[in-house]
């Protein structure tokens, strides 16, 4: 557990300082792409840009992570089956609609900035929440269910203090591949006017410079790994926990 | 508990009674169609009561009894069950038919007066009611079985289909727009299908033989998960834009090459880039297919004297074809909706109008793209599912 948080720091230290001093990488991308006139992205700085990259992605993900939460719990509650049949409808409907078409349909409502991309973010990243939602709480065993009743427990105590903490890792996965996603996601915002490490890519596009599109993947894809082992750590330290009570 | 897409009680509750309720709700707060003198001025509402009192009171009257259908008790008989199923599933799709015709007379009166310029949208109510009513289809024809959900999406793009082919939403400005950009439109439709279909049928190409060395060594599963998985960090855009200059050194480099359509301008970067991110799910799903055979059977089966060969084709591959079929669907809605990004590196494809209407922010030619797109990938994914369902054991019951 040590290991793997002093491993994740060492990463966001190197990416922090990689982003700071990219203009020292100078050469090597003049040698990469010989046609280039101008090997790094220097238009803005790219540290406020990672920032706000991962501002968005993490108020998308804990809006998402509200919305699957609820509608998981919401789904493996119902026992008239109203809601259930509606959120799997929902599920397999949302999953045709690409992402780059929910940025394209918001930005005339919102304008230009990083409320289309918010959007879709939060569309999306509440899908894989939701799903491990109802995994988790519709295969958890019928006598934890029973146990809780017996000791007094009304249904709402039982899935607050009972099965919502069984079923924490499995949700936090989802939060996990949701917060993934997004990262990756975000970068298509940048079409949408959306600041964030999406911008060198769509500025490299739009000038034929393939140097500032690879520094955009590089950075973007780094951030990915780094809030992936962030949410590994943050799940095994919530599981730990509640072992131990 | 019971798995997604199968059986609904006989008298399903309160959560799906409010789709249809509320998708009247939303056509009278929110308006159906605006309309706007010309393309720079801010579209104005307008009332839905504006609309020939019949189309409104039709759709009213079907949306509600669709409702009701949903609470009425259906008798105690099995077949008394199915056919209250197949009944409420028929109202759900006539109260999206009268939506449709709805719309379309609205669009006409709203047109009248005004001048050819004039532009006529459809309304926020009216995408709410739209999205409401295909929820509630897609809900009730999952009580059908697994192939009911797939067969009611599909039965709501034909009357989609049929209502275009009538010209009953001629009066739209959107319709107008796509006719006269039909062929730009079924260009980009070939496209779309073309970089889809290759890019599924070149992650299939590299996916089995993933697959069967991963099944076989441990080593060989752990070390392609951890490649495909740091491919899907690496943002969609960003991976076309780094195979574009590449595919034009190559075809720089070697003219034959080049005159098969390895070049860096064109479809071929989304294409090869699509692949790379299908062959996660499709990677992932084989293996779970393969692995779906019990033990126990597996065993039996060695026990009679059969072949890792014989093993593999008369057991492994039968016993998993619907979770093989599963993983194509979803990397071939997948596909559908990445080949979107092919237009940001010149690759063509119906992104090609989504990119233009956000350059221009233009709603309308943004939806002449996504919406072919959605029922493109709604298609796929329907025709698929029929497929799935058809390969799963039969479950009688």
């Amino acid at each position: 557990m040590r290991s793997a948080l002093a491993r994740l720091a060492l990463s966001l230290l190197l990416f922090v300082l990689a982003l700071r001093f990219l203009p020292l990488g100078a050469p090597l991308f003049a040698a990469l792409f010989p046609g280039v006139a101008r090997p790094v992205f220097e238009a803005d700085d790219l540290l406020s840009l990672a920032f706000e990259h991962a501002l968005l992605v993490a108020a998308a993900t804990l809006l998402a992570s509200l919305a699957g939460l609820a509608g998981g719990i919401a789904a493996s509650r119902d026992r008239d089956d109203g809601v259930r049949p509606v959120l799997d409808a929902l599920f397999s409907l949302a999953q045709a609609v690409p992402p780059v078409a929910v940025v394209a349909l918001a930005l005339p409502l919102t304008g230009f900035g990083p409320a289309p991309t918010l959007i879709a973010l939060v569309l999306y990243g509440a899908l894989p929440v939701m799903r491990a939602t109802t995994g988790a709480l519709g295969a958890m065993p019928g006598e934890v269910i029973e146990a809780a009743r017996g000791q007094g427990m009304t249904p709402l105590q039982s899935l607050l203090r009972v099965e919502l903490p069984l079923a924490a890792p499995v949700i936090m996965a989802g939060v996990r591949t949701s917060a993934v996603l997004g990262v990756a996601t975000a970068a298509v915002g940048a079409v949408a006017g959306s600041r964030g490490l999406g911008l060198p890519i769509i500025v490299g596009l739009a000038n034929g410079n393939p140097a500032y599109v690879l520094q955009g993947a590089i950075f973007v894809a780094w951030l990915a790994l780094i809030v992936d082992g962030a949410l590994a750590l943050a799940t095994r330290a919530l599981t730990s926990r509640e072992g131990h009570a | 508990m019971h798995p997604p897409g199968l059986a609904l009680p006989a008298r399903p509750g309160w959560g799906l009674v409010l789709l249809p309720v509320f998708a009247v709700g939303v056509a009278f707060t929110l308006g159906i169609v605006a309309t706007a003198p010309n393309r720079l001025l801010t579209a104005r509402t307008v009332s839905a009561l504006a609309a020939p009192g019949w189309s409104l009171a039709l759709y009213a009257i079907a949306c509600v009894a669709a409702g009701g259908l949903v609470r009425m008790r259906a008798g105690s008989l099995a077949h008394m069950a199915r056919l209250a199923r197949l009944a409420r599933l028929g109202a759900a799709l006539s109260a999206f038919g009268l939506l449709l015709l709805l719309l379309g007379e609205a669009a006409t009166s709203a047109r009248v007066g005004l001048g050819p310029n004039a532009r006529v949208a459809l309304a926020p109510g009216a995408w709410v009611a739209i999205g409401l009513l295909t929820l509630f289809a897609a809900a009730l024809g999952g009580s059908l079985g697994r192939a009911g959900r797939p067969a009611a999406l599909a039965a709501l793009l034909g009357i989609v289909a049929a209502f275009l082919a009538s010209g009953g939403l001629d009066a739209l400005s959107l319709v107008r727009e796509a006719g006269e950009r039909r062929e730009d439109l079924v260009q980009a439709l070939v496209e779309h299908c073309w970089i889809a279909g290759g890019a599924l049928l070149l992650a299939l190409a590299v996916a089995v033989p993933m697959t069967l060395a991963a099944f076989r060594f441990r080593a060989a599963e752990r070390a392609l998960v951890a490649v495909l998985s740091t491919i899907q960090t690496i943002p969609s855009i960003a991976l076309f834009g780094l195979l574009l200059p590449l595919f034009s050194a190559i075809g720089a480099a070697s003219p034959t090459l080049r005159a098969l359509g390895l070049r860096g301008i064109g479809p071929a970067p989304a294409i090869v880039g699509i692949a790379a991110y299908l062959a996660l799910p499709l990677v992932a799903g084989f293996l779970a297919g393969l692995r779906a055979a019990e033990e126990s059977v597996v065993e039996a089966a060695r026990g009679l004297g059969l072949t890792a060969r014989e093993v593999l084709t008369g057991v492994r591959l039968p016993l998993g074809l619907p979770v093989f079929v599963g993983s194509l669907r979803t990397g071939a809605v997948q596909a559908v909706g990445l080949g979107a990004l092919a237009a940001l590196v010149g690759g063509g494809g119906l992104g090609t109008f989504v990119f233009q209407g956000v350059g221009q922010l233009a709603v309308d030619v943004v939806l002449l793209g996504a919406l072919p797109i959605v029922g493109l990938a709604l298609g796929v994914d329907g025709a698929l599912g029929v497929a799935e369902a058809a390969a799963a054991p039969r479950r009688d019951g």
